[in-house]
């Protein structure tokens, strides 16, 4: 379970998050929606520690985070960023075989709970054909993975993922999201991930938060978030939206014929 | 074959670096009279009283701890030079990215026009002269570069490289305002200093272990830092802690090498990409092996450096320069095809 | 709070560099009145022959008989043995050591500078090792950390020094008589310059050229040399004078203002013709050059600190004073 409370984080003088609070259960995927510069990413950093917040309370199960090392505090989450061009010649396994750094300590000792650990997330992340590969050899959606399953070693209640489909396939995205959600109900993970495709949030969140200039301006369920005003409101662009008469799944259509676009 | 088994390589051609190193040099002594020398005082206490020949002082007095003096500066530039590229994730980064054979340098300098010509005080002050020198100077140059607890790789290197021009100017200065010194600056500058036996291998040695221990250690963490800052953070690494302690290894590391065998490049930079062509860029491997490789490079271009012109020696510096140029071109060549580090 | 400690570092280094900026001349001062102390003739002591000397180091010797495989490594050593007959003790001299002739045929024990040949030296198991001032104490110490017996000699700076240095060297290697007769020869030799020095009418203004690879900064030879105190025996005076040391760098502009009567060529043997001096921009404007006055000199007759250095006064002094030396 992960709390946000009334987060405020600032560079410098400039306030990226304002009054932020949110909650994701276990097994719910949250996906962060909202314009470039919104603070998605700034909201997914101050989670995770990269930044410190100004003020406000994160926790997990209750326990604060401010104050954990990294090691305690990345096994309680952990984070799966983008695939950019991944360099090193790290074979698959080596590479998530880092994932259980927080448990290996900084000698990085591997331990059997380590191997183990390793070898289910590889499985989860069907890459167990894969594991001797460089993963600069790999492809987008397989790089994707690789990176999934490396947060996955690191076998924590809360997963976080800043846009982790922007720059893959049609094929890819659709994958790598079925993979997550079967993933995260069977484990019971909290998720909170950064999209921009508001379809692909549709089809996958079970719950959505669009921020706009720091701020949550609607937090809910897909239908209720992803609504025409809303959206207009948010992206200063004029949408289209309305339930899949066969599936039920949310459609948000962007009108290009639209005088003010 | 030789991928599968990178330390029964290396092993052995460091063995085989450490018996050219001791049984070439202007004087040769062949393998027998090596092994009786070696079994002589071994294994029954000779008498020092009974005047070692000529052959067997140049052997144990000279030329043993030369080699291993040899031996762990290789090793200490090597693996300072594959922590540094591995911290700054930059492959041309070597041990005196931020300014540490400036700064020796000028320590080594400062000494030699401090004693003058009555040096009593021995030769020490100059070894010692070049490691306060280098430990200062990363010292300032990481207060310089450091906000908050966390030092920002970039700003680091541009303090570095600004002391270290600073550092060297200081030095050209103080050679000029001191001509007895400017033939010991020069030749401490190009690699190589006049102290022979076995003392400056007990000064180093605890330094070396020390360092190169460490960094033997930091393996995993410089696997870590190869996928950024804040990946390394959100898997768990204290980035802040692990920095400092790489840097303060390999700075002291390469301090003290500096310190007694003057400046010698090419060592630390060339030597990591070779090991990594070969074994890949698990840093956990890549350290030690380049411990190896390190020792036998600059063996085998000590021995160059001894025999070449004997009985007078070209300083190391030189050779390995002359030597690593084209190994690096290579090695630019194959890194546009193919991507490993 | 980190700037202020900062800070104080910086202060401190910089307070440690000025130290070390400043020292040399005190040492250096404190030193040479050492020595002038210490350079002992040999003694015989007690009963036995033991053969006992105090290098310029403070160094006691202890020899049962004359030294015969000595090692030299300094030129200027090598060459006084040679002066002195003691040529057949030597054993080894280092790579510069090639005057006389002779000396060509010991064995080269490799170059001094960097790093020690001690391989070399060590394998022509000498008794002793002569070692002139342009050696390093440091040096010495390894040397003798190795079982090495060194004998350090300072330079001369007269003369009468130089005179001393060579029964020095004479009493230790037992040739004490070739030694007096030497010295007679090369005192008589200095007197008979300084003689016809005093009909001297003019005393022109001399630069001594050690090195122009940059024109517009020459390095020269400043006051307290042996070079400069040749200069003034040869009457002359240094146009350097205003600086100090082995090493001087003059600017131009300094130099034409100063504006030498006769220029002396120290770089002759690497290439520095009278005419390319001649051409140098703005140097044409100085007396030596129009007047044609630049001649090559043998460096190593003024700076090796030896026997030759009386070679290179008469050469110096027939130079400045044509008109007094056939």
């Amino acid at each position: 379970m992960l709390h946000i409370k009334n987060l405020k984080v600032m560079y410098g003088e400039k306030p990226a998050l304002r009054d932020v609070s949110l909650a994701v259960a276990p097994g719910d995927i949250m996906a962060l929606i909202g314009p470039n510069g919104a603070g998605k990413t700034s909201l997914i950093r101050a989670v995770s520690g990269t930044v410190q917040p100004a003020s406000g309370m994160i926790t997990v199960d209750g326990q604060k985070v401010e104050h954990l090392s990294p090691a305690q505090r990345a096994r309680l989450m952990a984070v799966v960023p983008q695939a950019r061009q991944l360099g090193g010649a790290y074979t698959v396994r080596q590479a998530v075989m880092m994932g259980r750094t927080a448990y290996m300590g900084w000698l990085g000792r591997e331990s059997k709970g380590d191997e183990e650990a390793v070898e289910r997330a590889l499985e989860h992340a069907c890459l167990s054909h894969l594991t001797q590969r460089h993963i600069a050899n790999l492809s987008g959606g397989e790089q994707q993975r690789v990176l999934l399953a490396r947060a996955l070693a690191q076998e924590t209640k809360v997963l976080l993922l800043d846009e982790p489909t922007n720059h893959l396939d049609l094929r890819h995205q659709v994958d790598f999201l079925k993979l997550l959600e079967k993933l995260v109900r069977e484990n019971c993970i909290a998720v909170m991930m950064a999209m921009h495709d508001l379809n692909l949030v549709a089809g996958i969140a079970d719950r959505v938060a669009l921020l706009v200039e720091g701020r949550i301006m609607a937090q809910g369920s897909p239908e209720y978030v992803l609504n025409e005003e809303i959206l207009l409101s948010a992206y200063q662009v004029e949408v289209r939206t309305w339930a899949d008469p066969e599936s039920g799944q949310r459609v948000i259509l962007p009108r290009m014929d639209w005088p003010g676009a | 074959m030789i991928r599968k088994h990178p330390y029964l390589v290396m092993t052995f051609l460091l063995l085989f670096a450490v018996l050219l190193s001791i049984a070439l040099g202007a004087v040769r002594i062949p393998i027998g009279t090596m092994v009786r020398i070696f079994s002589d005082n071994l294994f029954r206490r000779t008498d020092g009283a009974a005047g070692q020949d000529a052959i067997e002082t140049i052997l144990l007095a000279v030329r043993l701890p030369h080699t291993i003096l040899v031996l762990l500066t290789g090793a200490a530039l090597a693996s300072s030079g594959a922590a540094y590229q591995g911290l700054f994730r930059n492959p041309l980064s070597d041990p005196y990215l931020i300014g540490v054979a400036s700064g020796a340098g000028l320590g080594a300098v400062a000494m030699m026009s401090l004693q003058g010509m009555h040096s009593l005080l021995g030769y020490y002050l100059i070894p010692l002269g070049a490691f306060t020198g280098a430990i200062l100077t990363v010292v300032l140059v990481y207060q310089l570069a450091h906000v908050n607890g966390m030092v920002p790789l970039t700003t680091l290197i541009l303090a570095g490289v600004a002391f270290g021009s600073f550092a060297s100017a200081l030095t050209s200065f103080l050679m000029l305002r001191d001509d007895g010194a400017v033939y010991r600056a020069i030749a401490f500058l190009m690699g190589g200093s006049p102290i022979a036996g076995w003392q400056p291998v007990l000064a180093v040695l605890p330094f070396m272990m020390f360092g190169m221990g460490a960094l033997l250690l930091s393996g995993h963490i410089l696997n870590l830092l190869q996928f950024g800052e804040e990946e390394a953070r959100q898997m768990g690494l204290d980035v802040d802690r692990a920095k400092i302690f790489v840097i303060v290894a390999a700075s002291m590391t390469t301090a003290v090498a500096v310190a007694f065998s003057g400046v010698i490049g090419y060592i630390g930079l060339i030597v990591p990409h070779i090991i990594r062509l070969v074994w890949g860029p698990d840093y956990k491997r890549l350290i030690p092996l380049s411990i190896l490789g390190g020792a036998i490079t600059l063996l085998l271009s000590d021995v160059l450096a001894r025999v070449l012109i004997a009985p007078s020696t070209i300083p190391v510096g030189i050779v390995t320069a002359l030597a690593g140029t084209p190994f690096f071109l290579y090695i630019l060549r194959r890194a546009k095809r193919e991507v490993f580090w | 709070m980190m700037n202020k400690r900062s800070n104080l570092l910086l202060v401190l280094i910089a307070v440690a560099i000025g130290i070390a900026a400043c020292a040399p001349a005190a040492v250096l001062q404190e030193v040479q009145e050492q020595e002038k102390a210490s350079s002992a003739p040999a003694e015989e002591v007690g009963g036995t022959t033991t053969l006992v000397f105090t290098d310029d180091l403070g160094n006691e010797l202890q020899f049962d008989q004359y030294p015969h495989a000595i090692v030299s490594i300094s030129p200027s050593m090598t060459e006084m043995l040679f002066a002195l007959g003691a040529g057949e003790q030597l054993v080894g001299r280092d790579e510069m050591s090639t005057y006389p002739e002779a000396a060509l045929d010991v064995p080269n024990i490799g170059a001094m500078w960097g790093d020690l040949p001690v391989e070399a030296i060590l394998a022509a198991e000498p008794d002793l090792v002569l070692a002139a001032e342009i050696i390093s104490p440091e040096t010495v110490s390894a040397l003798q950390e190795l079982g090495l017996t060194v004998y350090w000699q300072a330079n001369p700076d007269t003369f009468e020094d130089l005179w001393d240095n060579l029964r020095e060297i004479a009493a230790l290697t037992g040739h004490k008589e070739e030694a007096e007769t030497l010295a007679t020869e090369l005192a008589a030799r200095v007197a008979a310059v300084e003689k016809a020095i005093t009909d001297a009418e003019t005393t022109p203004v001399v630069f001594y050229e050690l090195d122009a690879t940059d024109p517009s900064n020459p390095w020269t030879t400043g006051s307290g040399t042996f070079i400069d105190y040749i200069i003034s025996l040869a009457g002359g005076v240094n146009a350097a004078a205003a600086l100090e040391g082995e090493y001087a760098q003059i600017s131009a502009e300094a130099l034409i203002s100063e504006n030498p009567d006769v220029i002396l060529l120290g770089d002759a043997l690497y290439g520095i013709s009278a005419e390319s001096v001649m051409a140098r921009a703005g140097w044409d404007a100085i007396a030596a050059v129009q007047n044609g006055a630049v001649y090559p000199v043998d460096p190593n007759t003024l700076s090796v600190p030896g026997p030759r250095l009386v070679d290179g006064l008469e050469t110096v002094a027939a130079l400045l004073h044509p008109e007094l030396f056939d």
